[in-house]
């Protein structure tokens, strides 16, 4: 068809561009003004139409042909994905690779090919695959969330502790495609358990930010007090537990737990109403015993308000009592083969002991009030001394420990 | 009937615009030559995506389909493939035989810018077949003929001048590369570096307006991505220069005994019947279906395995097995007349070369180094600079592609000592050897480029070897002083107004009129002679020559001093030529 147009658009004549004068032919010198710049008259237009026909009819075809291999190249990048993402569900996650991975090749932009393949590659255990798969969607998207958390896994794995925490750090402030609340929440308490495993309270620093940065759901509350006090963090945990009762949550684990807490805290009073309403709720061996034990130090607190006087007296002797017989229990007195201090240093324990026995041994004292107050003070200081006292075995009494720091108070 | 008048006065004012279009002088040469390379580029950008599409489908049901296919099916579709593709070429198109690059520089220094059209046609089905079907060759050598092709057709339809009509299939060959490969500038570099070898500006700019017009039709459709998804590069410790100088070393060393194995294993093939030809190309197919059933890599150009490379997806052992592989299918094929170009292949070899090295370094260099995939995208054009002898197409198609200017200084490193170790070894460039064993001897760009011309200083006589009269002296003694000059005239210097030209016969002229006493300025014409400087190319002296016998030629800084003059027996000697 073009060269038809040529042929009927061939150019007449030539003509100089500078004067016009025409030329015998194209790049000849102008008899007139000796130029060589030649010029065709007439036909250009009727070519170049013809030209830009051919050319806007290719781009139609080259358009169509496109859109029809761009229709099949996403078809085919899907049907792999689909395939990929049902043999995952299954746990063929070696196939569901290979899947992920036609897929990608049909559409390698598809962060979602790219994910799955990534998620399928880290649960079939390859780890080393998964990560430059992971890398490249953090490239493509540096708020990718679900990366940032399967790579913080691949490095808590591999002991890259301090890469996989900055990892876990950015999947908690990145973008989830899907139920970011829960998601982030999940996040925050993987990085807590990588955290528990280090020294220092960093778990429980972590675990305060998820109450005040994530929304407080009555599971939340109750994960993250259930976590401060297995981290010893007894005052936030107790605090959470608290904040749970407030919310009218009233269950036997939060009731049983709150008592630990109140109870670990030195707070035995409040631990032991806990338990009790606890135990109004249901009954476990732990609860048990650690009811016995409230109740003892119950019994033995000479601090309790509304004491009478000889009561007081007869709680203090005998929290004194029992302070001396861990100190004789540690330091082995009274038992087969005591022959005296071994050890240096214990000479002051021994002097506290001395004037334990004799405020034990006076039966009547002037002053009882008195007399309570020296015997607590006396019960403290050689409860101070258990740590150097005791490196051997002894009888320990929890009780004593919970009366002790009511009386340090 | 207010409807149809308008629709009169509207046609009556169309044809009226018509008529006038077709009766202006619409342009000129040259701005037709420039519009043309817009419409060449896009031209050619429109079927190189097609060709690009038409692959990639084919690609589908054979390389693509093989993770799921039989052992067999694997082996046998690029045979297949290579079988039919050669026929076709051999039969159906002959023109399409051969390498892009040759066919356009043979337009270019032989047949006055044709390439028949049939080339365009040939090389997309060929090749389309031939890749398509997993055979390890690359797209943009016959993307690059038939950009040449719709160049040279369309040059022909516009019925260019036969200057321009020679310079019309680099023109399209530039926008032929540039689509297939998404990289402007290295198109043009390459069209420059291999084809063209002159920095003509007139060139220069059709080549870059075609090439950006074929990039910019290729985007439209195929995106704006890269190549290769490049992961971020830097270099770690200064140290790390010695690995990517070893990577250099051993894509130079290579390179030329891969072109060294592809010539003799094509002498040796040309020597067998021509049954035995037409079975080769099924031959390697078969090896390379082989090949493909345990490492389906080496199948096809291999982007995308360049592109796993690039993000550490391979062990190093495996790169360098990869590497090795590449070069043994692919010059096979090559060898054997499959359709396809060497373009890709020899960015894979490169890159695998280079991953390798870098992983090995990786493990047991003592210095710090950087991941794999910074060697291999270093290494991709190592193998091409040895193999091509385009050093400077090398280095920017890797800057292009990365688009990281830290990459520059390692490129630089390891393809220029490439360029080097590959010349050092073989003299020539595989296109050059693969073109002198068709029986085509084409020119090579790398030498042309090479060759110093002669300058004016090579050839004239210093200051003193020839005799310059001074304007003062008076005419009986000047006519004198230059009896015995052959010339039919002298240089003579006028202080502050340098040198001019005397006839000998207007000297006698003013001694016959009595003027002997007078000095030359006042008695003589003095002609206005041009002027050379030594760094001037001796062809260009020599067309001046024919005007004046004598030229002075003097210094850029100083234009009074005189620090030579050049005649035509200068030049002769300069030449080798003796005089009478």
């Amino acid at each position: 068809m073009l060269e038809e147009v040529v042929a009927a658009s061939t150019p007449s004549r030539y003509i100089c561009l500078i004067c016009r004068n025409p030329i015998p032919h194209s790049g000849a010198e102008c008899p007139h003004c000796r130029s060589r710049l030649s010029a065709v008259v007439g036909a250009t237009p009727g070519l170049l139409a013809a030209v830009f026909a051919v050319m806007a009819l290719l781009f139609y075809l080259t358009h169509q042909f496109d859109r029809a291999f761009d229709q099949t190249r996403l078809e085919r990048g899907r049907a792999h994905y689909d395939m990929a993402v049902a043999l995952a569900g299954e746990g063929d996650y070696g196939q569901a690779v290979t899947h992920y991975r036609e897929a990608l090749l049909h559409e390698r932009d598809e962060p979602r090919y790219r994910l799955g393949m990534a998620v399928a590659l880290y649960e079939a255990g390859r780890y080393q695959e998964a990560t430059p798969q992971l890398l490249d969607l953090r490239a493509l998207d540096p708020t990718d969330a679900v990366a940032h958390r399967l790579l913080a896994r691949i490095a808590a794995r591999e002991g890259r502790v301090e890469q996989a925490v900055g990892y876990y750090r950015s999947a908690i402030y990145g973008r989830w495609p899907e139920d970011p609340a829960r998601n982030r929440v999940e996040t925050r308490f993987e990085l807590i358990e990588l955290l528990e495993g280090l020294p220092g309270s960093r778990a429980v620093n972590d675990l305060s930010a998820a109450l005040q940065e994530e929304t407080q759901t009555d599971e939340l509350v109750r994960r993250v007090a259930d976590r401060l006090l297995e981290n010893g963090a007894y005052e936030q945990a107790a605090q959470s537990y608290v904040e749970l009762r407030r919310r009218g949550i009233s269950e036997f684990q939060v009731e049983a737990s709150l008592a630990e807490a109140r109870y670990r805290s030195g707070d035995y009073l409040s631990g032991r109403q806990a338990a009790e309403r606890a135990r109004k709720l249901g009954e476990s061996t732990e609860l048990a015993e650690l009811s016995k034990l409230l109740d003892e130090a119950f019994a033995l607190d000479p601090t309790r308000p509304r004491l009478g006087t000889t009561e007081r007296f007869r709680r203090s002797r005998e929290t004194l009592r029992r302070a001396v017989a861990l100190i004789d229990s540690c330091l082995g007195i009274g038992g087969p083969g005591f022959i005296g201090p071994r050890r240096d240093g214990l000479g002051e324990v021994f002097a506290a002991r001395a004037r334990a026995m004799e405020l034990l041994n006076e039966a009547r004292p002037s002053d009882r009030a008195d007399a309570a107050e020296q015997a607590g003070l006396t019960a403290v200081e050689l409860w101070g001394f258990k740590g150097r006292a005791c490196t051997g075995t002894w009888d320990e009494d929890d009780a004593l420990g919970l009366v002790v720091q009511r009386l340090t108070r | 009937m207010t409807e149809r008048r308008r629709y009169r006065r509207w046609r009556l004012q169309a044809k009226k615009l018509w008529r006038r279009a077709r009766q202006a002088p619409a342009m000129g040469d040259t701005q037709r030559f420039l519009l043309l390379s817009i419409i060449i580029g896009i031209f050619a950008g429109l079927v190189v995506v097609c060709f690009h599409i038409a692959i990639e489908f084919f690609t589908w049901s054979t390389v693509y389909a093989m993770p799921h296919a039989a052992w067999w099916a694997v082996v046998l579709w690029p045979a297949l493939g290579a079988g039919v593709a050669y026929q076709l070429v051999a039969r159906v198109f002959p023109a399409a035989k051969g390498s892009g690059v040759n066919s356009t520089k043979a337009a270019l220094y032989a047949s006055d810018g044709y390439v028949p059209f049939s080339a365009v046609t040939g090389k997309f089905v060929g090749s389309t077949l031939s890749i398509g079907c997993g055979n390890p060759m690359g797209p943009e050598d016959p993307a690059l003929q038939m950009g040449a092709g719709i160049a040279s057709y369309l040059g022909r339809v516009f019925r260019l001048t036969r200057e321009h009509m020679r310079l019309i299939a680099p023109v399209g060959a530039a926008a032929g590369i540039g689509a297939a490969f998404n990289t402007p500038i290295t198109a043009v570099l390459f069209v420059m570096e291999e084809v063209v070898a002159a920095w003509n500006a007139g060139v220069l700019g059709s080549i870059v307006l075609a090439a950006v017009a074929a990039v910019v039709t290729s985007r439209w459709f195929l995106g704006n991505d890269p190549l290769y998804q490049v992961p971020e590069f830097e270099l770690t410790t200064a140290l790390e220069l010695l690995v990517y100088a070893l990577i250099g070393v051993l894509g130079g060393a290579l390179s030329a005994w891969f072109t060294k194995a592809a010539l003799a294993t094509r002498a040796h093939i040309s020597k067998r019947p021509a049954m035995i030809q037409a079975a080769l190309p099924v031959a390697a197919g078969l090896l390379v279906g082989v090949v493909g059933v345990q490492m389906p890599e080496v199948l096809g150009a291999g982007y995308e395995a360049i592109d796993s490379a690039l993000h550490d997806r391979f062990p190093w052992e495996y790169l360098l097995l990869l590497g090795g592989l590449k070069m043994v299918t692919a010059g096979l094929c090559f060898s054997a007349g499959t359709p396809g170009g060497m373009f890709a292949p020899t960015l894979f070899i490169g890159a695998m070369i280079g991953g390798g090295v870098g992983g090995l370094a990786h493990e047991y260099w003592p210095f710090e180094t950087s991941s794999a995939g910074a060697y291999v995208l270093v290494g991709i054009g190592t193998f091409f600079a040895g193999l091509f002898r385009a050093p400077m197409t090398s280095i920017f198609m890797v800057f292009e592609v990365s688009a990281s200017y830290v990459i520059i200084l390692p490129v630089m490193v390891a393809n220029t000592i490439s360029f080097l170790v590959s010349r050092s070894m073989q003299h020539d460039s595989l296109f050059q050897v693969v073109g002198r064993q068709d029986g085509l001897d084409l020119p090579s760009v790398e030498e042309q480029r090479e060759t110093l011309p002669l300058s004016v200083e090579d050839a004239m006589k210093g200051e003193g070897g020839r005799r310059v009269i001074p304007s003062t002296m008076r005419v009986d003694d000047a006519l004198k002083e230059t009896a015995k000059l052959e010339e039919t005239g002298f240089l003579v210097s006028v202080h502050q107004k340098g040198w001019f030209w005397v006839l000998r016969r207007d000297v006698e002229k003013a001694l016959e009129d009595g003027q002997g006493e007078k000095n030359l300025l006042r008695a003589v014409r003095l002609r206005t002679v041009v002027q050379l400087y030594p760094d001037m190319a001796l062809d260009s002296a020599l067309r001046l020559l024919g005007m004046y016998p004598v030229l002075p030629v003097i210094s850029r800084v100083n234009k009074q001093r005189l620090l030579g003059t050049l005649t035509l027996d200068d030049v002769h000697r300069a030449y080798g030529i003796q005089p009478d």
